[in-house]
């Protein structure tokens, strides 16, 4: 049956080592464990070129799709673009006829949004810190909006703050507009402003109720509120509701 | 050669992909064993080393006994070899039953895989069976 010496002296061999390892579990273990650790040695470099080949195939992958996103985007921007355009000339009839009425085209203030970092409740009095200062372009003197009505003046800076003084503190004074006459308000600490006086006047003053109060600005009219009367005099009130959430400082006014 | 390159393939793929592929890999290399062991009349060392190697690593990848197969598998496979290689029969047969007892002892060794596998899996198969009858027919026409 077997012809081969060699082959039965191989069988013997491994009979042998077999016994050995059935004896002495140790040895098996070690055996397998040094097994593993040359498959995993073998498996190295295999592991190494299989990573590569995946991340080289998973980049191709999210390159296409990519690819497919910027071709979205592109189209998606022309799309706008026209939209843009469209708004662009909408938005030049308004400003022709503004030329037409006013000599010039519109120009649109410099503003930068502030949030209100101190006295956010006006306890102490009737003004706030925020948290632009000389660095970001303020200067003492601008006006602070609320996106529609004038809430107060930079009354002092520091580099990166701010004081701003509103529009009821009895700090506050200003020169206004109604009905192209020029008047000095001042504030009360109440939610409405006096009137000092008609600038360069000396004549009483009579006004209508809910005409509107101007603050002349070099680009823009800011309207600080309306006429009303206390105990027959007349008085500005401003509006009750202030978006303090909402600031923006002038910053070229 | 290639049953040693083989032997190696199956080496570094066990246990890098899925159950399917280290399925395979074990019953390529059960294949493998009884192909060497039964192909001739006369063993020769280097079959029996092959055998060796092959039934080396089923016992590492499965966590059996080391050598037990060698050990306890030799006679039967040589009885058996000696009452195939005797008859002159057709090598298409001999590959049907190496196929056959490869599949039993895969069976034995893995029965749970069998239950997971899906009825088009057993179909993949058959790739060892055409594998063996290729094999089996180059190595008698090396003979000749």
């Amino acid at each position: 049956m077997i012809n081969n010496k060699k082959v039965f002296l191989t069988y013997t061999l491994i009979f042998f080592v077999f016994l050995t390892f059935l004896l002495f579990p140790k040895y098996q273990d070690n055996t397998k464990l040094y097994s593993f650790f040359i498959k995993e040695k073998l498996e190295k470099p295999f592991s190494f070129i299989g990573f590569k080949i995946t991340n080289f195939i998973s980049l191709l992958e999210s390159n296409k799709e990519n690819i497919k996103k910027i071709t979205q985007l592109e189209t998606e921007n022309k799309y706008l673009i026209n939209i843009n355009n469209y708004l662009k000339t909408i938005a030049s009839k308004y400003s022709d006829q503004y030329n037409i009425f006013h000599e010039n085209y519109p120009t649109i203030p410099i503003s930068i949004g502030a949030s209100i970092i101190g006295n956010k409740n006006l306890l102490l009095n009737k003004s706030f810190i925020i948290n632009k200062g000389s660095l970001n372009g303020v200067n003492i003197g601008n006006y602070v909006i609320d996106g529609i009505n004038v809430v107060g003046r930079i009354k002092s800076i520091t580099n990166y703050n701010a004081e701003v003084v509103t529009v009821t503190s009895n700090d506050y004074g200003d020169e206004v507009f109604i009905d192209n006459q020029l008047f000095i308000v001042s504030g009360t600490n109440n939610n409405y402003l006096s009137f000092l006086r008609q600038k360069n006047d000396i004549e009483e003053i009579s006004f209508k109720k809910n005409l509107k109060v101007f603050i002349k600005n070099e680009f823009v009219d800011l309207t600080l509120g309306k006429i009303d009367f206390i105990n027959k005099q007349p008085v500005v009130i401003v509006p009750q509701i202030i978006d303090l959430d909402n600031l923006r400082v002038l910053i070229d006014g | 050669m290639v049953r040693i390159f083989l032997i190696i393939v199956c080496f570094l793929i066990y246990g890098n992909f899925n159950y399917v592929i280290d399925n395979f890999v074990i019953f390529t290399l059960i294949n493998l064993a009884f192909y060497s062991f039964l192909k001739e009349k006369n063993l020769k060392l280097f079959d029996f080393i092959i055998f060796i190697s092959t039934s080396y690593l089923i016992e590492i990848f499965l966590g059996l006994p080391l050598f037990v197969s060698v050990v306890a598998l030799s006679i039967p496979l040589l009885l058996l070899s000696s009452i195939i290689n005797n008859f002159f029969v057709h090598f298409s047969i001999i590959s049907i039953f190496i196929f056959i007892l490869s599949l039993i002892t895969h069976y034995f060794l893995q029965p749970e895989n069998f239950t997971i596998m899906k009825f088009e899996d057993y179909f993949l198969y058959l790739l060892f069976f055409i594998f063996l009858v290729i094999s089996l027919r180059l190595d008698g026409k090396e003979q000749d």
